[in-house]
């Protein structure tokens, strides 16, 4: 059977004549253009542009962190120790000696891919669990649910505090430690999301399409994965942008109590603590990593609320 | 509303237990024998000497004959112990230190309402102009900043640079009035302020609700002054939220407090339970957790039940 071609027109702007399969081409059209409305409503929102910059920012300076740093963040280097900012030294140094600015950069690097991945263990956790409990309902649903509550009882503080007493008491490596700390908060996300989740598909379950999809016997999993999931989507992803800058509020507070990483392990929280001896003499030490967690969690708030603004008008604030 | 009463109270049962569970699995995750986290290290090293304190500790029993026991114990005689480290009676230790984290947790929640509820109520009346946008925009940062950097930074410009306010020591309210509020501003005023910032977007967004609806618009055309129809009737329906979050809030703070107290030496329980912490103070740590975590899911029930009973429409409908 000779293969359709489709020749360019105003629809397929990318020209993907080459594409066989004309139903595809329309997919993507459709996702780019999708793209487009999105990017332009973001520009609209003055707000979320900023957050959304701010939030390339802390992601670009955190990869590319091995080039911006410009010393060793772990390095003691008594010669140079406890200056103030210069040209030689963007942020000063520490009581150790190390570049502050070095262990910035390389702080923003551990917290990104912190809480970037504790978020994700939260979503892979949280989201199957709520979409099952709210698509079958009945008994578990109700189990599910009530170990979610119980579990939102205890204050996340505490909870988190357990965990890292823990981790801590093992003496693992940094990389095992780490694990630790991203399954741990991530963990912690799971309850929300889960709820987030099943709140919306309880809504959408109640759809005719769906009634279709049984009607047609679609299968029990391919209905509520592949059908209702992709519509409640909106809300899990303005919550994972903002528990995005939770989860990196929490690192700090965890690390700045000394439950984060071992000693030389530069971190935000963990610097603003060593800072405290120095206050009275060096200010400096604790204004630049604590600038550096409030410009991250701006970015992700601003950006979590702009992305609620375009996806899901009902929910913003007008 | 008691037959509601009744079922919330019964089901914080299972909770608690479940809560209760948590902290108790705590000591046998640890890596080592449990032993190594109950007794100190000097009298666990003698071999015979441990058999001894295990067989005592009864940690030669099964975990759930444990259980029964460490919860019999707690919940029965209020006995959780000794302290590893200090070898002193970890209620006695734990009550005499609730107070000021108690005072602590009430001013920083007043602090946040007397900031919040202006502001967000301004912000709501006056929306899209400056105030709101000024407002929204403080609400924000507020939001976005970690509390322990903005108590170094308060105790850096108030306390080191300008002088104006101590940084530590606490003095209770009953011993000496003046001093006991001149030392609390500073951690309450942390404290309160990010609190501020959460309570003033609620309490915007629940004005901007109320605002719209018939009522209002009703009490306009009856020709009353507008100030009277903000301030007497909206402010006080759109209020119930924010005293509900209010009440969380401060349900929260009495267990979230540790970063606050440590900075500012604040003689709390939150302090007892950081240095517990840096001390390897196992049974302290147990101890101090479960009864932050009991006193919050008891107040969360509190406020529910207060919201409840405020809104008439959750209780029937």
């Amino acid at each position: 059977m000779a293969k359709a071609t489709v020749p360019p027109t105003p629809h397929t702007p990318l020209g993907l004549d080459d594409f066989t399969e004309p139903a595809l081409a329309r997919r993507w059209t459709r996702v780019w253009n999708l793209l487009r409305n999105a990017a332009w409503e973001l520009w609209r929102n003055r707000l979320a542009t900023m957050g959304a910059v701010m939030v390339l920012i802390i992601f670009l300076v955190a990869l590319l962190a091995p080039f911006i740093a410009r010393y060793d963040p772990v390095k003691q280097n008594y010669r140079e120790m406890l200056q103030g900012p210069s040209t030689a030294h963007y942020f000063g140094t520490d009581k150790f000696g190390r570049d502050i600015w070095s262990r910035v950069v390389w702080g923003a690097q551990r917290s990104v891919i912190i809480s970037l991945l504790a978020v994700m263990v939260g979503l892979v956790c949280g989201v199957p669990l709520g979409t099952l409990s709210g698509f079958y309902g009945g008994k578990l649903d109700a189990v599910l649910m009530r170990v979610v509550d119980a579990w939102l009882a205890f204050p996340g503080i505490l909870f988190y505090l357990i965990a890292a007493t823990i981790i801590q008491a093992y003496k693992l490596s940094l990389f095992w430690n780490t694990v630790g700390l991203i399954i741990a908060l991530g963990v912690a996300q799971t309850p929300a999301m889960a709820r987030l989740v099943r709140g919306s598909v309880l809504g959408e379950r109640e759809k005719e399409y769906v009634e279709a999809s049984h009607v047609v016997g679609e299968g029990h999993f391919y209905i509520a994965f592949r059908q209702i999931l992709p519509n409640c989507l909106s809300p899990v992803i303005i919550q994972a942008t903002i528990s995005l800058g939770v989860e990196m509020l929490v690192l700090a507070a965890l690390s700045f109590l000394g439950l984060g990483a071992p000693p030389p392990t530069p971190d935000w929280g963990a610097d603003l603590n060593l800072a405290r001896e120095h206050m009275e003499t060096l200010p400096y030490l604790a204004i630049f990593p604590g600038l550096a967690i409030s410009f991250a969690v701006l970015g992700f708030n601003l950006f979590g609320d702009g992305l609620r603004d375009i996806l899901d008008p009902r929910l913003a604030e007008s | 509303m008691l037959r509601y009463t009744i079922y919330r109270v019964l089901q914080l049962i299972p909770v608690w237990l479940l809560l209760s569970m948590v902290v108790f699995a705590m000591i046998h995750a640890l890596p080592g024998d449990a032993i190594d986290a109950l007794v100190p290290a000097d009298a666990a090293s003698n071999p015979a000497t441990r058999a001894a304190l295990e067989k005592e500790l009864g940690l030669d029993k099964p975990l759930y004959v444990q259980y029964a026991k460490w919860l019999e114990r707690i919940v029965l005689h209020g006995d959780f112990g000794r302290s590893i480290t200090t070898r002193r009676t970890i209620s006695v230790e734990i009550f005499r230190r609730l107070p000021a984290t108690v005072y602590l947790a009430t001013t920083a929640v007043c602090v946040s309402l007397l900031i919040a509820i202006p502001l967000g109520t301004i912000a709501a009346v006056k929306r899209r102009t400056i105030v709101d946008y000024a407002a929204t925009a403080t609400a924000l940062l507020g939001v976005s900043v970690p509390e322990f950097w903005l108590a170094i930074l308060c105790i850096l410009l108030f306390a080191l640079h300008l002088g104006w306010l101590p940084a530590s020591e606490y003095y209770s309210p009953f011993d000496n009035l003046r001093l006991s509020l001149l030392h609390m501003v500073l951690p309450a005023g942390s404290l309160g302020v990010r609190l501020a910032a959460i309570t003033t977007r609620l309490t915007r967004s629940s004005m901007l609700d109320e605002i719209r609806k018939e009522y209002v618009d009703t009490a306009r055309s009856l020709g009353l002054p507008e100030r009277r129809v903000i301030y007497t009737y909206t402010l006080r329906n759109a209020l119930i939220p924010t005293v509900t979050v209010a009440g969380l809030q401060f349900a929260r703070l009495l267990g979230g407090t540790v970063v606050v107290e440590t900075i500012f030496s604040w003689p709390g329980v939150g302090l007892t339970l950081y240095e517990a912490i840096m001390g390897r103070d196992y049974p302290m740590i147990q101890a101090a957790i479960l009864i932050l975590a009991t006193t919050f899911v008891m107040m969360s029930l509190l406020v529910d039940l207060t919201y409840c009973w405020l809104n008439p429409r959750i209780r029937l409908g």
